[in-house]
Parts: C-alpha cells; structure tokens; sequence
C-alpha cells in the first residue's frame, strides 16, 4: 500500500485529496499544514508520495520541496495548484517536483498522477 | 470530482468556438477560401474534441458531420450553394442550442435528422467532373492519433510533436513537464522554453532531438496528464510533409491570455475603489499634521492609487469586435428573410468598452440593425427605381471620443419621412394642432422614441417584437449615453449613440433629501436602523442619539446638503450608521427610495473636485449624484 503525505494549509483539501486516496488503496501517514511540518513529517515518515500545497504560511510547498528533494533526491512529490499559479507550478518542477494537479482537483487525474508517482501505475 | 467542473470551460470555449464559426460561414459563402476552411475546420473539430471527452455525444455527432462536410469542400474545392452554407449555419445552430442545453443542464436532444442532412451533403458534394482516378479521399482522422507507435530505434535525429489537450488547466505548466523529461536528448524547443516559462503556450510543442528517443522515454512523455498525442518522425524534412493533411488538428489554439471569473474583477474594481477611498481618507488626515514629507507620500501614494483604479478599469475593457462578430449572420439571415440585399461594413473591432456597457449595448444594437433592415432599407425594386444600386449599404462603427464611444448605424435607406412622423403624433395626441411647423428635425424624431409609436404600416414580426425604440434610448441613457437621429429622405437614416467608454458598476440606496434623489453606496453604509423622533438627544450642544449605552453624533443627511427637509410626519426615521476608523455617526434619511446597483460616472469638471462626491448615474433618465457619506460627515461638518 502506497504511503503519502498529504500538505495543504486548508483542512478542506486534505481531506479532499485523502478521500480521494484511501478510497482506492492509499495510506495517508501524516497531514502537515505548512512547510516546516512537511519536512519534518518527511523524515519521520519517509512517504512512497508527498502531495504539496503551493502557497502556505510559514515556509511554502515551493521551499519545502527544495529542501527535500535537495536531501532525497527520488522524494516523489506532486504540487498542487490552482489556475493560475502557472509560473509557481514550474518553478516547484524546477526544484525538483515530478508533477502536479490542478484544483479543482478531477479524482481520475489525481488518482493517475498519484498512482504513477508512487509506482503502482 | 467528475467531469462537470469542466463544463464552464467546455461553455467558454464552445461558445468562443461557435461564434467565430458563425461569422465565418457568413464570410465563406462570400468568398470561400482555403484558409476559411482551415479555421472552419478547425472550430468544428475543436468543439468535437472538447464535447467527446464531456462525453456530450449529440455535440460530437453534429461536429464530426460538419466537419466531414468541410473536408469534403476542402479536398474538392467545391464551392457551396446558398442552400448548403443554410446548412452549415444550421448545425452551427443546433450546436449553439447544444451548448445551452449543456449549460441548463438538461438532457441533450440528438439531432439524428440533421446529421443525416450533413451526411447527405457530404456525399452530394464530390466534384462535378470527378478526376476519373480519384475518388474522394477519405475525411481525416476523427481524432489525432500517434502514428508513430511504431518508433524507430535508429540512431538519425528526430522530430517529434508533443500535442496538449484544448482543455488542459494549465498547458504551458504541462508544456514545461514535457520539456524537462525530454531535456537531457533535446537540441531544441519551439516554443521555447523561456517562452513557455512565461506562459505562452499555445497547445503543440515541438522538439528537435538529438538522437533517437528511446521508448521508455516517450512512454513518459505520453503518460503526462494532458498530453494527446506524441508524433514522431526521423528525417526533420518529413516533419512538414503530413501538415497539408493535418494542418487544422495542429492549430488547437489556446488563448494566450490567463481567464479571470470577472466576478473576481468586479472585487478587484470594489477593492481599488476602497483602496482610493482610504487613500483620500489619509491625505486629509495628513493635512492636519502639517508634514511637507507626509504630504509628498500621500501624494505619491495617491497618484499610484489612480492608475491602479484605471488598470483595473482597464482589465474590465472588451472590445466591440465582441458583438460586431454577431452582425454579419443577423444581417445575412434577416436580409433573405425581408428579400432585401445589403452590404454590410464594421469598423472599429477594437474600440474597447467597459464589459457591462457592452453586455447592455447587444439588444439595443441589434434592434437598430434590425431596424434599418426593415424600415430603412427599400427593397430591390424600390431602391433600383431610385436610381439606386440595388444592394444597401448598412455601415456599423465605433470609435473613441476622448472618455465616450461613438457608436453609429448607418443605412442609405429611404430615410425617415417627417411628414408621416408629424401626422402620426398628431393622430396619437402627442402633437397640438398647429404647432408642428417650428418643430426641429431633433424634435420630430424624438417622437420615434416614445413608447408604442411606430410609422410602419403593418407591425412585421422584425422589429415588432414589443420592443421599441423607446427601450433601445432608455437602455442606453441608463448607461450614461446618449442617442441621436440624423436623416436624409432617400439617403439614408444614421442612429447615433454615445456611451461611457469605462463605468464601475456599484450598489447603492437611493434615497430622497428634500425633492433631490441621491445615492449612497452600500459599501458606505455599516447598518440601517429604525429610530423615534423622540431618541434624539443634545449631548453637550450636539445631536446625539444612545445607541446599547453610547451616544452616537446623528446627522441629518438634507441638513448636510443645506436643503429643506421633508420628513413625513412619522416618529420612526430611518438611520443610517457610517464608521469611520473606530468612530462612528448616525445619519438621517428624509426617505428610503430603494437599493439598486448603478453604473457610476465621474463626474464631470469641475464637479469631479468635489470632495465627498464620487460621482453620477442616471436613474430614470434623470442624474443623481453619488455621494460618499462618510465624506459628508467627517470633512464637512
């Protein structure tokens, strides 16, 4: 079973995303609401997949996915943006991010980009 | 989290789509040409595309018969009768009426017996003289497919072609994805990378690599969300050689611009307006504190203030091609429908105007077209013996004058008959006896605009649809503009309207100070509330009144204005509560009129220095002024 991290400052997507993921076979280990927490529940947790908030107070999913990629270098990580955050989706693939999903979030899309990050394609 | 949260965009688009359709189709029965064709083509295949992965099967039936027919005009160079280009506006018809059904969200009818006519079409409209070699060739592909499958593992450079779905949230994002998984074998990018960083993406990514991509690779790249197709070819020439044939599935453009709800516009034009509000607000404090460097700041601060209301202003602009576009189809049908001939001219497609003056302006400008085919423009035979070339003229133009569009309909029609306007009023009471003979043409025509008169013999079912040219002036005089009839018997009628190039648009109370009506912005106002004659107390030389322990300065808002008041003789007086910073006041009200949203004008100079005064607006053709009564208040009492 595929192990994830799910990060988003607003609780509504969380659950969102975790719905979406333990309905079809995921475990969700850790929910963190902003930078900081996503990188010490990454290394608690050592997740098969994180799924990372752009914009959140404290330390963004941008700086955040820096860091971790920066020290796990597989760290399979899936940013999640809205429209118009174009500019900031790329840059978080410049730093390492494999891909992303756009709210509001479409299950089948989630569920594909989910399922191939963590393998299980 | 199913496919519904799409529909918007697929509504946007389709509806884009189809309008263009629309006008082109009118276009290509003038003048078919191949490039038409392409964007035909590419209209219906763009909307076939979209409405199959909605999963809207009656859309993609019609879309796929239209798009047949068009490959069959397209490979024939057949050129289609009026009776086929009736056909082709149908189902562009039938599409238009799919699309509102998809937004009613109601079930979708399939058109079955206007495929069939497609289809018919299609087969009927192989060439005359048919090449004895060559029969018709085939319709193209229904969807782009990837026909490189069979990649070759040689080692010859290739070309490969990355094609993004029309509905992708965010293409260049995914472009991007694309070019960092082909980044370590690509020698170039087109776009570029850079250009792609900055968004613009227009759905087809090409890439020249620098050996041959291995499968697993292009598995990648295949598997990226929104990725249809990936062609591959080996020789860089050979790229080039099947666009002839695919050349409207490449163009699936995507706008290069970023949509914005423009409800979030109209926060954005509430916020500035706060912003300049409070920014005001600043300044007069800052007077008082008698700080050259303060005042330097604010002053700064203001003028950035201004120009961010006015680039807000802006962002809400569109420009009138929106509804020329819609011109060419309304005259064309309207034209065979009265059996007259016309030319029809636009000019100024890029005159822009302020969305909600434009989404007002649609009715009242397709009456007035409407009009001139029926009233103004003589039939063939009437106009050939006037010595006139048989087909009119009808000409519809836009252009900025300074902070106003001049926007005209101009026919060389018969022109309006002043006698038969003059009888009419007289016949209709509206005239005394005897007195029509001093009367200016300006005069004369302005009974055109009273309700119910009309000089058209028999009511068509054109222009007689109950509404008149009576609404057409009180629409555009409720958007601050103006309309004007010039006329020439036998040369013509021109309507000439002048509208507010840029409005916001706000809620306000109407309420009555003496005679005067006047507005209040909501915005302004923090609460109402229903307080007795009796409440109103002097505290220490002022008006006050207790409010939950804390007395409150009360206001009277006639008083403010130095006019009469005229309450009614009623205890109960309505109040309006305005803060300001951790004060606040209570104003008085004469009476309540009612709440509506206006479209506020500046006001013109020297009025617009008028503190407290944000502007005008015109209720019921008579102009009120929009005050800001916390101005009132604070900075005149």
């Amino acid at each position: 079973m595929p192990r994830v991290l799910i990060v988003d400052d607003a609780a509504f997507m969380r659950n969102m995303i975790r719905d979406i993921l333990v309905k079809n076979g995921f475990e969700v280990v850790g929910e963190a609401g902003n930078g900081n927490e996503a990188i010490r529940l990454f290394e608690e947790k050592k997740p098969d997949l994180v799924t990372m908030d752009i914009v959140m107070p404290m330390k963004s999913g941008i700086e955040a996915t820096r860091e971790i990629v920066g020290k796990h270098p597989d760290a399979q990580i899936v940013m999640c943006s809205a429209l118009g955050q174009e500019t900031l989706v790329m840059e978080a693939m410049d730093v390492g991010a494999k891909d992303f999903i756009v709210k509001p979030f479409k299950e089948d899309q989630v569920l594909a980009i989910c399922r191939r990050l963590a393998g299980i394609a | 989290m199913d496919l519904q949260k799409y529909r918007k965009l697929f509504l946007e688009e389709a509806r884009a789509h189809l309008q263009e359709l629309d006008g082109e189709l009118v276009a290509f029965e003038r003048s078919p040409d191949a490039a038409l064709l392409d964007s035909l083509f590419r209209h219906a295949h763009s909307i076939k595309g979209m409405a199959a992965s909605m999963g809207y099967d009656p859309v993609v039936d019609i879309a796929h018969a239209l798009e047949d027919l068009l490959t069959q005009f397209r490979d024939t160079a057949h050129t289609p009768s009026a009776g086929t280009v009736s056909l082709l506006l149908a189902a562009a018809d039938a599409l238009g009426a799919l699309v509102d059904q998809v937004e009613a969200d109601t079930a979708l009818s399939p058109r079955i017996d206007l495929v069939a006519r497609l289809q018919a079409a299609a087969g009927k409209a192989q060439p005359a003289v048919a090449p004895a070699a060559e029969p018709a060739p085939p319709p193209v592909a229904a969807a782009p497919e990837a026909p490189a499958a069979a990649a070759t593992d040689t080692a010859a450079p290739q070309r490969l072609v990355v094609r993004f779905s029309a509905l992708a949230a965010l293409p260049a994002a995914r472009a991007f994805q694309v070019c960092k998984l082909l980044e370590p074998v690509a020698v170039q990018f087109d776009p570029p990378v850079d250009e792609i960083r900055g968004g613009k993406f227009k759905g087809e990514l090409r890439v020249a690599l620098r050996a041959a991509a291995d499968q697993a690779l292009l598995a990648k790249v295949r598997a990226v969300p929104d990725v249809e197709a990936v062609e591959l070819s080996s020789a860089p020439a050979a790229a080039a050689a099947p666009a002839e044939h695919d050349a409207p599935l490449k163009r699936l453009e995507m706008p290069s611009q970023i949509r914005i709800d423009t409800a979030v516009l109209d926060r954005f034009v509430d916020m500035v307006g706060e912003l300049v509000t409070v920014n005001n607000q600043i300044r007069e404090t800052s007077r008082g504190l008698f700080s050259e460097e303060l005042l330097t700041t604010v002053d700064a601060l203001g003028r950035i203030t201004g120009n961010l209301y006015q680039q807000v202003l802006q962002a809400r602009m569109v420009p009138f091609s929106l509804l020329a576009e819609r011109l060419p189809r309304a005259v064309r049908d309207l034209a065979m429908q009265l059996g007259k001939e016309v030319q029809l001219t636009v000019e100024g497609n890029d005159v822009e105007l302020d969305r909600s003056v434009m989404e007002n302006l649609g009715d009242p400008l397709m009456h007035l077209v409407r009009n001139a085919l029926d009233h103004g423009i003589e039939p063939p035979a009437e106009r050939a013996a006037a010595g006139k070339p048989p087909a009119a003229k009808l000409k519809v133009s836009a252009r900025q004058q300074e902070s106003m569009v001049a926007v005209e309909i101009a026919d060389d029609g018969r022109g309006i008959d002043r006698k038969r306007v003059i009888a009419r009023a007289l016949e209709r009471g509206l005239l005394r006896p005897g007195t029509e003979h001093g009367l200016s043409d300006d005069e004369v025509y302005d009974f055109l605009f009273r309700a119910g008169f009309s000089t058209a013999a028999a009511v068509s079912n054109i222009s007689g649809r109950g509404v008149g040219l009576d609404v057409v002036k009180s629409v555009i005089e409720n958007l601050g503009g103006e309309i004007q009839i010039l006329s020439t018997p036998g040369r013509g009628t021109t309507f000439r309207l002048r509208l507010p190039a840029r409005v916001a648009i706000i809620p306000v109370f109407l309420v009555r100070a003496g005679e005067q009506t006047f507005g209040l912005p909501i915005a302004k106002v923090s609460r109402a509330r229903w307080i007795n004659r009796a409440d109103v107390q002097n505290v220490g030389g002022r008006e006050a009144v207790l409010v939950d322990g804390r007395a409150i300065p009360y206001h009277t808002f006639s008083r403010l204005l130095g006019i009469q008041e005229s309450f009614e003789e009623k205890d109960e007086i309505t109040v309006f509560e305005v803060e300001r910073g951790a004060s606040s006041a209570l104003l008085s009200i004469d009476a309540f009129i009612e709440e509506r949203e206006v479209y506020l004008k500046t006001a013109p100079r020297p009025l617009d220095r008028v503190r407290g005064l944000l502007g005008l607006t015109l209720v019921r053709g008579e102009p009120v002024f929009i005050l800001d009564p916390g101005m009132m208040i604070w900075n005149y009492v």
